[in-house]
């Protein structure tokens, strides 16, 4: 069972909007289960709502010496793929995550203090890989919240490549995003077929590609 | 910091191998008991010679003769938590 973690050291980067509206495309052909890391439980409260395709829990991990058990419970979930959305900082949930997931999801948003964030959580993931070994967890730089217009928008990609790990489709800074979370929808049933729902099927299509690669 | 983060990370790589190791000991009653039976499988001839390289690698690290049967088990006990989540 492939787990997926979407993680950076920073918040505001759309962690929980993509893990959401990843989570529900990928239902769309796997059995998915959303593990909220995050003690803001931004994505549990957005469950509560009831109208995601998907299910889940709310599970933080703030004390290091209860990690065994956050692990036993990932790892036992009843599921074709976990996804896990993680807190913004380097705390053990985010360390557990990157020793149990296949694969760490990165949102970066277009600016400097999102690019050294980034830079940060790829330390961390080089940890977590020289713990493991065998170059695990794969890494996927997603450009987030990105405005075409600006700059730092345009430049994003560019930016993200120099990082040496892979970056998958960009995310839109998009109104459809903020709407779908106010209504406790995701985008694929909110505004289906919009662009914002196209960019979340692209970074799925990549995502899924490389979760069924490695089983 | 540097110290600290990479303190975690190895703490939380610690406490996967014991849930894994947990998983190994609270298998059940299909963990290997030493009654053996032969059977027949068909897969791939690259990987049978992959899994055929290493029984050779090894019995040339530790001893004893190559085992592809070995080599098998081994695999699927390392893989039995989530195998035998796929049949609960």
């Amino acid at each position: 069972m492939p787990i997926v973690a979407v993680g950076n050291l920073k918040g505001g980067v759309g962690k929980s909007t993509l893990a959401v509206n990843l989570a529900c495309e990928l239902a769309a052909s796997r059995k998915v289960y959303l593990i909220d890391a995050d003690a803001q439980a931004t994505a549990a409260e957005w469950m509560a709502g009831g109208a995601l395709p998907v299910k889940g829990e709310a599970l933080p991990l703030d004390d290091e010496r209860k990690a065994a058990t956050w692990i036993k419970r990932v790892r036992a979930a009843d599921a074709d793929l976990v996804l896990i959305d993680l807190p913004p900082h380097t705390g053990a949930a985010t360390a557990a995550a990157l020793i149990v997931a296949d694969l760490f999801l990165v949102p970066v948003a277009p600016s400097g203090l999102d690019l050294r964030a980034a830079a940060k959580a790829l330390d961390l993931l080089r940890e977590a890989r020289q713990a493991r070994g065998q170059g695990q967890p794969r890494a996927l730089l997603v450009p987030s919240r990105v405005d075409r217009r600006t700059g730092a928008g345009k430049e994003i990609e560019a930016a993200l490549h120099e990082m040496g790990e892979p970056v998958g489709p960009a995310i839109g800074h998009r109104s459809a995003f903020v709407d779908s979370a106010t209504a406790r929808d995701w985008i694929g049933a909110f505004a289906p077929r919009s662009v914002a729902h196209q960019e979340v099927q692209a970074l799925a299509a990549v995502v899924d590609r490389i979760t069924r690669r490695k089983a | 910091m540097a110290q600290r983060k990479g303190s975690l990370v190895g703490l939380m790589k610690a406490a996967d191998d014991q849930v894994k190791a947990e998983a190994q000991t609270d298998a059940g009653p299909i963990r290997p008991d030493g009654a053996m039976v032969t059977t027949a499988v068909h897969i791939p001839k690259a990987t049978l010679s992959l899994l055929r390289r290493v029984a050779v690698a090894r019995a040339d690290k530790h001893g004893g003769r190559p085992s592809v049967s070995g080599v098998l088990v081994d695999l699927a006990e390392r893989a039995r938590a989530e195998l035998e989540q796929e049949t609960a």
